[in-house]
């Protein structure tokens, strides 16, 4: 028997569908696994178009061993986010080499419905879910092809008359927009994604040596975006946000630590500054603010030092209502923290602790030596440069005497030594300066290139004082920018590629707003909003959802066929009676045996006859008596047959 | 059910002749009872004249036969005006197909003009000759023989005349009981009791008609028809008038059980009898009666 699969116009747009499921994973998986989910594909396209057999059983079970074996050994993490989606893939083109019958092809398309939601698993962009909403016009396409009696057309004719699939798509928005936003959402997710060690990688990191930032400084992703700055928006070149406050210095590399928390203060009213912040999704337990920050919604703890530490290493994309303080910025002086801000590695960089102990006399105050080296930089031949020299073992030493190039992580790192060195404490705290305004949507967006750091010195009387070194170097790191880009939106000076960039950020804005981070707190407050009804809308929904499956049990319940069931009961009886009778034979013919070999067959076969006319016969019979006992023929059967 | 011990009467006697072919036999009598026609093709020797004979005689029907060869005219079937000397005028002559059972022996030796004559008397019950047409009185049927083997010389009928005959069967060898029978029959075949009359065929066939027939049945009968024309299968599917002779012979079957309305098994049993003379199979490994025979088993019987 020919597949008759083969020349279906369905098998085509299945392959076609593949691909295109596949296409965006190339962004995510090694290259041997594609080549090998390419290899699988083109399996079946060559089996369409009559080059090659659908693998036989047996060479299909190696063959899935293999591939699986091959794919899972790639991934660094086994049940990982990326091993999982490869093995997926492998076993859906696996799928699609061995259809044979209808049900086949159904399991083929459930497993590509599920791989084309499992994009936006890797990817939950704006154009990323419109792509997955385009391949699922296609699985629509599909199913509508399977219903019709077009197994000899070509695919592109089928396609032509296809317009039905526009209208039910269309049809079914408005439902799937009210279950999006009715249907009760959870406040804790029943699961969660399992994070491979290797995402995330690149963010802001809990420790900083040297050349540790530049990995983020050409990347363009964004982090977060803020908005509804009340009362108003500060500069551009103000906003600095803060992360994480590294205090350990080993020589080489800043570490992270925090003080305990603090209670949350209300600063002076006209000294607040309130906002919105949306963040993306990212790996760690820090979160962003202004600085200095005050209060916000944070699940999390504000310490001491001005840093929100999460209880989870892993933080969703949200949104959050934050409140900074402008100037005040209300740290008190824990003992910890004069402690911490003074540790030096025993050894290591002599050459920056002698000049800054020789400096610190010369100028007396702490004030005035931090004037001092703030100047130096500026005055002496110190450059701002992305790509440094590599600096040797003293790194300080090196960087401050000898090379004299390098960008803020250097500066704040050096800066911080030299005061720590003077007996003044410091530490480098790591976040990000400034954004870019989108006057579209009214808000600033951050990209992981807004990476900065920055020092923060102790001085008696004042506290902890922002010091931002880069500033006194290259302070076009810090102003230029953002100050052209303002002279660009002021004087309507706009270049059609940053308009063009603007306007996909604010959809990528909108996108995160209004979908990804739709969940059961947005939707009790909007329910909320909304009155009552709404909320009363949810639970009925959920009610009928649960009704659904006893609905349809009920309906056929009620339209059960009596009289079928009643032949159901004759074969189980006789089933159970006389085990080697022909219950699948027609009524007829199990009438003929019942007179042949049961004691009172003709009994039964008179009770046959009468279901026979009650179910094909003219209206108007009596109904049917109840079933006659079936018993076994002592004797063996008469042979008049 | 008028007398039902009737059709039982009228089975056993036609059995108690033709030995060990009950299925056949019934097969033949539902075409009788629909007023339809039937093709038996198989070799000579098996039986196919004493068959035709029982039939005609069980019912007292006036039986011709008809061995047709290559050089047999229209003439010869439909029969002849002839010059009446005494009366000075034409005088028609009729043929052996004015008979109420006419046994066409190996119908494809004929000529095809031959054949279209007797497909016409077939299928309007009348005949032509010299522009005059003639009737031929009811109860009318025709069992034709074909002899599938020997093709040299032949004239195979075309698949349009085929659709002419309500069912088309084989006999087949006996089983080895009933040749054993037959083996130890001392004399010729025992003489065949006539139990009904040409009136009671026609009335059986009025009867047949007014089998009741239910929605079910109607859908199963279309199913059928749907198969058949779903590509791949056969080259062309059955003809809306396949369907009514499929019906027709499933209520003529259901009469014959003693029952007034038709059921899935009657449709079962009739329906490669009734389609393999219709169909080609689509392609050379396909065969049409396998092919149908499995489409009949899958029919639901208690749908």
């Amino acid at each position: 028997m020919k597949n008759p699969w083969r020349n279906h116009p369905a098998y085509s747009l299945l392959l076609a569908l593949n691909i295109l499921a596949l296409l965006p994973q190339t962004f995510w998986l090694d290259p041997l696994t594609l080549l090998l989910l390419l290899l699988l594909w083109s399996w079946g396209l060559a089996w369409k178009t009559g080059y090659l057999p659908l693998p036989n059983p047996w060479s299909k079970v190696v063959l899935t061993l293999i591939v699986a074996a091959a794919v899972l050994g790639q991934q660094a993490v086994l049940l990982g986010l990326r091993g999982g989606s490869a093995l997926l893939a492998v076993m859906l083109l696996m799928k699609s080499l061995e259809i044979r019958t209808e049900r086949d092809f159904y399991s083929a398309m459930v497993g590509l419905f599920f791989m084309q939601l499992s994009l936006l698993f890797h990817n939950d962009s704006w154009w990323m879910g419109l792509y997955v909403l385009f391949l699922a016009l296609g699985m629509l396409a599909l199913l509508w092809l399977l219903t019709q009696n077009k197994a000899r057309d070509r695919l592109p004719d089928c396609l032509r008359h296809a317009s039905p699939i526009l209208r039910l798509a269309l049809q079914a928005l408005p439902l799937t927009v009210a279950l999006f936003l009715l249907f009760p959402r959870l406040a804790q997710p029943l699961w969660g994604l399992p994070l491979d060690s290797t995402q995330g990688k690149t963010g802001l990191s809990d420790k900083l040596s040297p050349g540790d930032l530049i990995e983020l400084f050409l990347d363009d992703t964004p982090v977060f975006r803020a908005s509804r700055f009340q009362p108003a928006m500060p500069p551009l070149d103000q906003l600095y946000w803060r992360a994480m406050v590294l205090w350990h210095f080993d020589g080489r590399a800043w570490k992270r630590g925090w003080l305990p928390a603090q209670a949350r203060q209300k600063p002076a009213k006209d000294d607040t500054l309130r906002y919105l912040l949306v963040n993306e999704a990212y790996a760690g337990n820090w979160l962003v603010s202004l600085d200095w920050p005050v209060d916000g919604d944070y699940q999390a703890q504000l310490t001491l030092d001005g840093q929100w530490i999460s209880r989870q290493q892993w933080q969703p994309a949200g949104e959050h209502q934050l409140i900074s303080a402008r100037t005040d910025r209300q740290e008190s002086a824990h003992p910890l923290a004069l402690s911490w801000g003074l540790q030096l590695p025993p050894a290591g960089n002599p050459q920056t602790r002698s000049w800054a102990r020789q400096q610190l006399k010369k100028h007396g105050s702490p004030a005035a030596f931090l004037r001092f080296v703030l100047n130096h930089f500026n005055r002496e031949n110190f450059y701002y440069s992305l790509t440094p020299q590599p600096l040797g073992e003293n790194t300080v030493d090196d960087f401050l005497f000898r090379t004299r190039i390098g960008y803020c992580e250097h500066y704040a790192s050096a800066l911080a030594f030299t005061m720590r060195a003077a007996g003044i404490p410091a530490r480098v705290v790591t976040g990000y300066l400034g954004g870019e305004y989108n006057p579209l949507g009214q808000y600033i967006v951050v990209r992981k290139s807004d990476a900065h750091a920055w020092t923060e010195v102790w001085l008696k009387g004042q506290g902890w004082v922002r010091v931002d070194p880069t500033a006194a170097v290259a302070p076009e790191r810090v102003q230029t920018a953002i100050r052209d880009q303002q002279a660009v939106h002021d004087q309507g000076m706009m270049t059609v590629d940053i308009w063009l960039k603007q306007q996909l950020d604010w959809l990528a804005y909108r996108w995160n707003r209004w979908f990804l981070q739709y969940n059961y707190d947005l939707q009790r407050s909007m329910l909320h909003n909304l009155g009552q009804w709404p909320r009363h809308l949810s639970l009925w929904m959920l009610a009928l959802l649960g009704l659904l499956p006893l609905g349809w049990w009920l309906y056929h319940w009620q339209k059960r066929d009596r009289l079928l069931q009643q032949w159901h009961q004759l074969q189980r009886q006789l089933k159970r009676v006389v085990p080697e009778a022909p219950v699948q034979q027609g009524p007829e013919a199990l009438a003929r045996w019942a007179r042949l070999h049961l004691q009172g067959g003709d009994e039964l076969a008179r009770w046959i006859q009468h279901w026979l006319q009650l179910r094909y016969g003219p209206a108007g019979s009596p109904p049917l008596p109840p079933l006659p006992p079936i018993r076994r023929c002592d004797k063996p059967p008469s042979s008049h047959a | 059910m008028p007398g039902e011990n009737f059709q039982r009467h009228i089975i056993s006697e036609i059995n108690r002749v033709v030995l060990g072919k009950s299925q056949q036999v019934e097969q033949a009598l539902i075409c009788l009872a629909s007023a339809g026609h039937l093709l038996i093709e198989d070799i000579p020797g098996m039986g196919k004249t004493t068959l035709a004979k029982t039939l005609a005689k069980v019912f007292g029907l006036a039986f011709k036969r008809v061995q047709f060869t290559n050089d047999l005219l229209p003439a010869d079937i439909t029969g002849m005006n002839v010059f009446d000397t005494t009366t000075q005028a034409f005088r028609f002559h009729p043929g052996p197909v004015f008979s109420q059972i006419l046994l066409a022996d190996e119908i494809n030796r004929a000529p095809p003009k031959t054949q279209s004559a007797l497909l016409e008397a077939m299928e309007e019950l009348q005949v032509t000759v010299d522009g005059q047409s003639h009737r031929l009185e009811p109860p009318f049927s025709v069992i034709a023989t074909q002899n599938p083997l020997e093709m040299a010389g032949t004239y195979p009928l075309p698949e349009s005349q085929m659709d002419r005959f309500m069912m088309r069967i084989p006999l087949g060898y006996p089983a080895p009981e009933a040749e054993r029978a037959l083996l130890e029959r001392k004399h010729r075949d025992p003489e065949v009791q006539t139990l009904g009359s040409p009136e009671k065929l026609l009335e059986i066939q009025q009867q047949t008609r007014e089998i009741h027939v239910s929605d079910t049945v109607l859908d199963l009968v279309q199913q059928l028809l749907r198969q058949t024309r779903e590509p791949g299968r056969f080259v062309h599917g059955l003809s809306p008038r396949a369907g009514q002779q499929l019906l027709r012979a499933a209520q003529a079957r259901a009469w014959w059980q003693t029952r007034d309305f038709v059921i899935p098994e009657d449709l079962q049993q009739v329906f490669p009898a009734v389609a393999g003379h219709r169909l080609i199979a689509a392609s050379m490994e396909q065969d049409v009666q396998q092919n149908l025979e499995e489409m009949a088993l899958a029919l639901p019987t208690t749908a």
